[in-house]
């Protein structure tokens, strides 16, 4: 190695691009990402297996991602059995790649169903982590991932051990597919921060602050709290885009290598509390495992014999005991001991048979039941009117509004400090944030001063009228009619009326007060109108130097 | 040999790769062909304020409306609680699975396959508590909450497509962005007169309302 280092090789691009890509090292890396990653990928496929003729045959609806992408179905589709059965193939080689047993076929087999499986349904089954995932089959594929802990490799040694030759040291191979999946996740960050760069919401943080109230994927239920808080979503973005974008950088060794994982595993566990992402990190961090170097697998092989010794008693003569001991493999009757391709072959064969059978009895469709095939589920005619006739409603100004919040501080244009009593000399800021779609609009705040009610314009607050129903009546131009008998709350005295034009772009607006003396101290309520109609309401409490609210 | 492989596999791989980032960098190309899925990583969902959920109804013979998705046999929830009909966005593949639906049950004579679209703002998503410490008053019940429908697909009982409209969100879009009578006056203002023969043509108004119910009423099953 020291002469590698001094050669004048070393010191060219091409020189360094070589030993880069295709230095010798025993493919630890590799073996991990090989057996964790098949496992990850078959959850999602044991989930789907009972649904696969619905979801991947001609005997079913496919949801082929050429047809979203106006391409038509570019992808061949199978009578319903044959898609089981190849189905129950996929997950077999997922089983047989992660333990390493006919490693290279198994990979083959995978690499092959499994980008094809997903592309066949888009709506349940094709995601970029099973993009991601089928990347990874690719290059576990053209690599040589089972050279080390694998049944593969086990055998080789019973092999060698059978002919009387002597064990051979790790074995060792060229480095490009771990550089490949090193890359391949840098590249995958990459190109998720550029998504983010063309999303100016993300970094207002509206983004997210949606995403969090969104509930296509599994429970999320720490992530609807940070509604509370959406400023902590502007810090969070620019913190995870600076990551992104270093990752593929400074990811590669020491600090560096340290900061990126932990930073990605941080980020990832994230994204399951908050956005309920549970396979995607799966599949992320079972990638990070490429990182892994032989000095990596030593320092864990000594934490490993440590633990052992101190937690069962483990000696160096107790440990050189078990390794004399014969293998699961040796143990083996002789006339278990097929040739590994017939045996693969007669394995893969059989479950798929079993697939295909146990498919069968479970009758996906119904189509053999005693009482005959299912029948439609009825819909109400009360239900298909709301469906078809009530299509197409402006959207109320109510569901225009997101958020109506006060306070004094604002980061990334986010109030941070909501609050409900004030200062004299504060400087309250009234934050109003918007639902897009929404037209220009002229938005309202008025300022009620709730204790002193002389002087001024009076507002008051009706109850609206309803028919024998009990349903809001609306007028012509869709807003609620008051009953004006009806006197619900005096709100006090309007002490100062101000609004905006928000345009269609503007995702928020402010409305400043600047709490000097002449407001006095007391309780106060920001009324915020649209369309001359209330959507929202603020009750807060100025307070004098003292800290007291004077009332009249 | 081997190794020349290996060299011609990393370029090609690292080529396709850096073909991804440039085209989605610059937008170049990234829908071109299904196959830029699997190199362009625009991973970002639920970036509207409104959630979508989409329901599929068929109209039999006798007047009577079934559901025609999910399936009877049950449905299936890839990533949570939500059926897989509802991660079809662009409600592409419904009436597939629809039809596919149909096809394995015993009905009656199908003459109509609704796509409808339902959304509502995703505020009223967010549990009771957290409502109550963001608004300060109490969540509104499901039945107050303000839900907006649109026709999205219409196919008769064979699966042939009779109509599509343009999705709710540009829907509304479009609504709020004609809802000006100074842009209306002009697009008025710049076209050029031209008498068709005698057959009606929609006015502006009537072309961006187009998928209303009122419009779905009055030409049922036009081609």
């Amino acid at each position: 190695m020291p002469a590698l280092r001094n050669s004048g090789e070393e010191t060219t691009v091409l020189g360094r691009l070589q030993r880069f890509f295709f230095a010798e090292e025993v493919p630890y890396g590799l073996a991990i990402v090989r057996i964790l990653m098949p496992l990850v990928l078959l959850i999602d496929v044991i989930e789907r297996w009972p649904h696969a003729r619905e979801h991947f045959s001609t005997d079913g609806a496919t949801a082929q991602i050429s047809v979203t992408y106006g391409w038509g179905k570019l992808m061949p589709e199978f009578p319903g059995t044959v898609a089981v059965a190849l189905f129950t193939l996929l997950a077999f080689s997922l089983v047989t790649l992660s333990v390493g047993w006919r490693t290279r076929i198994s990979a083959a087999i995978a690499c092959v169903l499994y980008p094809y499986f997903t592309t066949l349904d888009s709506l349940s089954f094709l995601t970029k982590y099973t993009v991601i995932g089928s990347h990874v089959l690719l290059l576990l594929a053209v690599s040589e991932c089972g050279l080390v802990w694998s049944v593969d490799a086990a055998l080789e040694q019973r092999r060698r051990r059978a002919k009387g030759e002597p064990a051979l040291a790790p074995p060792t191979t060229s480095a490009f597919a771990r550089r490949l999946l090193q890359l391949l996740i840098g590249y995958t960050y990459f190109g998720a921060a550029i998504t983010k760069m063309h999303t100016p919401a993300f970094f207002s943080g509206d983004q997210l602050l949606f995403w969090v109230n969104t509930h296509v994927n599994h429970w999320h239920g720490v992530g609807e709290y940070f509604t509370l808080i959406p400023w902590a979503f502007s810090i969070f973005a620019y913190i995870v885009i600076v990551w992104e974008v270093l990752f593929l950088f400074i990811g590669w060794r020491g600090v560096g290598r340290t900061c990126m994982l932990t930073l990605g595993v941080l980020f990832h566990l994230g994204t399951t509390l908050i956005l309920g992402l549970y396979i995607f990190p799966m599949v992320c961090i079972t990638v990070y495992f490429a990182f892994t170097n032989a000095e990596d697998v030593r320092w864990a092989a000594i934490q490993f014999r440590r633990a052992r010794e101190r937690w069962f008693g483990e000696t160096a003569r107790s440990r050189r005991a078990r390794r004399l001991q014969p293998s699961l493999f040796d143990r083996l009757p002789a006339a278990a001991r097929i040739p590994a391709p017939m045996a693969f072959a007669a394995a893969a064969v059989a479950v798929t048979l079993l697939g295909v059978q146990g498919e069968y009895l479970m009758d996906p469709y119904g189509l053999r039941r005693a009482e005959g095939p299912y029948t439609l589920k009825p819909v109400g005619i009360e239900r298909a009117r709301e469906l078809l006739l009530t299509a197409n409603g402006a959207i109320t100004p109510e569901d225009q509004i997101f958020s109506f919040d006060m306070g004094t501080t604002t980061i990334g244009g986010v109030l941070v400090d909501r609050r409900q009593t004030f200062k004299q000399g504060d400087c309250l800021y009234a934050q109003v944030t918007f639902n897009p779609p929404h037209g220009d609009m002229w938005v309202q705040c008025d300022l009620h001063d709730l204790v002193r009610g002389e002087g001024g314009k009076l507002a008051y607050e009706y109850e609206f009228l309803r028919d024998e129903n009990g349903d809001y009546l609306k007028d012509e131009e869709g807003n609620y009619v008051p009953d004006k008998t009806t006197v619900r709350a005096k709100l006090g005295t309007i002490i100062d009326e101000v609004g905006h034009v928000v345009t269609r772009d503007r995702m928020r607006t402010n409305f400043g007060y600047t709490l000097g003396q002449s407001l006095e101290p007391g309780r106060y309520a920001l009324v915020l109108k649209t369309k001359g109609r209330e959507v929202g309401r603020k009750i807060f409490t100025v307070l004098d130097d003292n800290g007291r609210a004077l009332a009249n | 040999m081997k190794k020349s492989l290996a060299v011609a596999f990393v370029c090609t791989y690292l080529s396709v790769l850096s073909f991804g980032i440039f085209a989605h960098a610059l937008s170049f190309m990234q829908g071109s062909h299904p196959a830029m899925y699997f190199i362009v990583w625009d991973m970002f969902c639920g970036w509207s304020a409104y959630s979508q959920r989409f329901h599929v109804i068929a109209e039999g013979e006798s007047g009577e409306w079934y559901e025609a998705a999910p399936g009877p046999w049950g449905s299936f929830q890839p990533f949570g609680t939500l059926d897989r009909r509802h991660y079809d966005s662009f409600s592409a593949h419904l009436p597939n699975l629809a039809m596919n639906n149909l096809r394995h049950t015993a009905h009656e004579p199908i003459t109509r396959v609704f796509v409808v679209e339902e959304n509502w703002a995703k505020k009223y998503n967010m549990p009771e508590d957290v409502w109550q410490r963001q608004y300060g008053t109490v969540k509104p019940r499901d039945e107050q909450i303000t839900r907006y429908h649109r026709v999205r697909r219409v196919h008769s009982g064979d699966g042939s497509p009779l109509h599509s409209y343009t999705p709710w969100h540009e829907y509304q879009v479009r609504v709020l962005v004609a809802d000006n009578p100074r842009l209306i006056s002009d697009m008025r203002r710049g076209k050029s007169f031209y008498a068709p023969p005698a057959r009606w043509m929609p006015s502006v108004q009537e072309s961006l309302a187009e998928g209303s119910a009122k419009e779905f009423t009055a030409r049922p099953n036009a081609n």
